[in-house]
């Protein structure tokens, strides 16, 4: 359900990405590589709307994001789940009001929240942790966190940028098995990575971007080749 | 707006109000302090705008009549006065009531009436009050055009200053609130705009996850406004005490001086100081959102 084909052009004089064309199917687990500075930020930034392309149309979910209002945005945003690699938990509140504030912020009723936080918080591993703060957390729990509070809206895509580059190898497999059983179940989802060895032994599509072009892209791909 | 956001909302607004305790309590107190000066100046306005009337309703216009006009036309002259506009109140003298007046002016021993013997030196008066002072003037122009006029007196100049006087008050009155509120308003907006920094990583994840921008600006504007309430509320908990001690101490030393100590127009007042209070909160947090919310 996910189409995006657009040309976009940077604003002051560089040239974030040029003439991408791009067609991400709903369900899809895509890897988009590249070196930093490659358009990896500017594609998910044009994807939740938070920047309008120079040229090109992009399509969500069947919705021009080039005539999409202003205040339809939030609504657009709420299809879509974040996964930052600096986390970005809110320190000073617990693990449960950390994801309990990404549904409040969407006007879900309490008693909804009350049941579905700690539901979530379980399918990710951290059923016990309720109570914690973030700081308490290792680096792979409050990405677990961080995963938990990007799925508990239930959006048709998540969006991870770098969600293992604070984490060693082992954590990292962790989190991209929860990534895999929350694709399992439909989401889409588009990962920016450095992770050579993680993108390697997936073998799932690979979009390789390269000073804003796209040099390859590839079902079943590697990081390299 | 569900009820539940709307609780959300406060939770947080109360949240940061109490984080960020003393910039909290400066911009309540110069909230408070501002609406102080503000309601003091009101209270000064009204009170002198109270005291010109007061003393409006005094001011009359003698009319002296000719000393040759005979008594049944002199009476006869009371509708001619009635009819010039602005009068309000017209008042025949005879000239034997205006020496009666003037004997009970002056103690009985300064045998004033032996002394002037059987002739009354004095004319035949209409006392003619205005509905406004604004009229007198022409009022008295108008009378002392007629032909049977001899002469006529008001206080001139009297109630020009006074005029001038309620005007000034007036003028001087809306620069000093129109300053305070601008004052008020920056304030508060510095408050909120260190409340939106503190949570700018709440905000940006909000924005995020699909929150919508009224839900995002919703605790700041409560913030500023709670901030506007409490500093009109210790304002008009002070203003009400201190005009209570005020009224009291006036009427028992200098009890000429009228002063309003009316509750409904005192309750107005207040009112109105509250929900400014509230409107400056929230249009300083309007302030504060346009410029560092970009949502």
């Amino acid at each position: 359900m996910f189409n995006v084909s657009k040309i976009y052009e940077g604003e002051v004089k560089v040239e974030a990405l040029s003439d991408i064309n791009l067609h991400i199917r709903k369900g899809e687990f895509v890897f988009v590589v590249g070196p930093s500075g490659a358009g990896k930020s500017t594609l998910t930034k044009l994807m939740i709307r938070e920047e309008l392309p120079t040229k090109g149309q992009i399509m969500v979910d069947n919705r021009s994001l080039i005539r999409i209002k202003n205040r339809e945005i939030p609504h657009l945003r709420r299809k879509i789940g974040f996964i930052f690699q600096d986390f970005r938990l809110l320190m000073e509140r617990t693990i449960y009001e950390n994801v309990a504030f990404a549904m409040e912020a969407i006007e879900i009723p309490r008693g909804e929240v009350r049941e579905r936080v700690p539901a979530v918080l379980e399918m990710v591993g951290l059923a016990d942790k309720l109570k914690s703060y973030p700081h308490q957390l290792s680096g792979g729990q409050q990405q677990r966190v961080c995963i938990a509070r990007a799925v508990v809206n239930d959006p048709r895509i998540i969006i991870a940028d770098e969600p293992t580059g604070n984490l060693d190898p082992d954590t990292s497999w962790e989190i991209m098995n929860i990534l895999l059983a929350i694709n399992k179940r439909g989401t889409t989802i588009i990962t920016a990575t450095h992770d050579r060895e993680m993108v390697d032994s997936m073998r799932r599509r690979v979009i390789a971007l390269r000073g804003g072009f796209i040099v390859r892209d590839e079902e079943r791909g590697g990081y390299d080749k | 707006m569900r009820l539940s956001s709307f609780s959300y909302a406060l939770r947080d607004a109360l949240r940061s109000l109490w984080r960020n305790k003393f910039m909290t309590v400066a911009s309540v107190a110069t909230v408070a302090i501002s609406l102080l000066i503000l309601g003091a100046a009101w209270l000064l306005v009204l009170n002198s705008n109270y005291l010109a009337s007061a003393m409006e309703s005094e001011l009359e216009i003698n009319v002296y009549l000719k000393d040759d006009v005979p008594r049944e036309e002199a009476v006869l002259m009371e509708e001619v006065f009635a009819d010039i506009a602005g009068v309000a109140e017209v008042v025949f003298v005879p000239r034997e009531k205006g020496l009666q007046e003037l004997e009970d002016r002056f103690s009985e021993d300064t045998g004033l009436l032996e002394a002037l013997g059987d002739r009354n030196p004095l004319p035949d008066i209409y006392r003619l009050k205005a509905n406004d002072a604004v009229n007198v003037p022409a009022i008295a122009e108008m009378a002392s055009s007629l032909d049977r006029v001899e002469n006529v007196r008001y206080g001139q100049g009297l109630v020009e200053r006074l005029l001038a006087l309620t005007d000034w008050l007036h003028t001087a009155g809306v620069v000093m609130i129109v300053a305070i509120a601008v004052a008020s308003v920056f304030l508060i907006a510095t408050t909120i705009r260190l409340t939106v920094f503190a949570r700018r990583r709440e905000i940006g994840i909000m924005k995020l996850v699909g929150a919508t921008n009224w839900y995002i600006r919703w605790p700041f504007f409560l913030e500023g406004m709670l901030i506007g309430f409490m500093g009109a509320a210790i304002a008009v908990g002070v203003i009400h005490l201190f005009y209570a001690e005020l009224t009291k101490n006036i009427a028992s030393t200098v009890s000429f001086v009228p002063i309003m100590t009316d509750r409904t127009m005192l309750n107005e007042i207040f009112r109105n100081l509250l929900l400014l209070g509230t409107g400056l909160g929230a249009l300083g947090s309007a302030v504060s959102l346009r410029r560092f919310l970009k949502v």
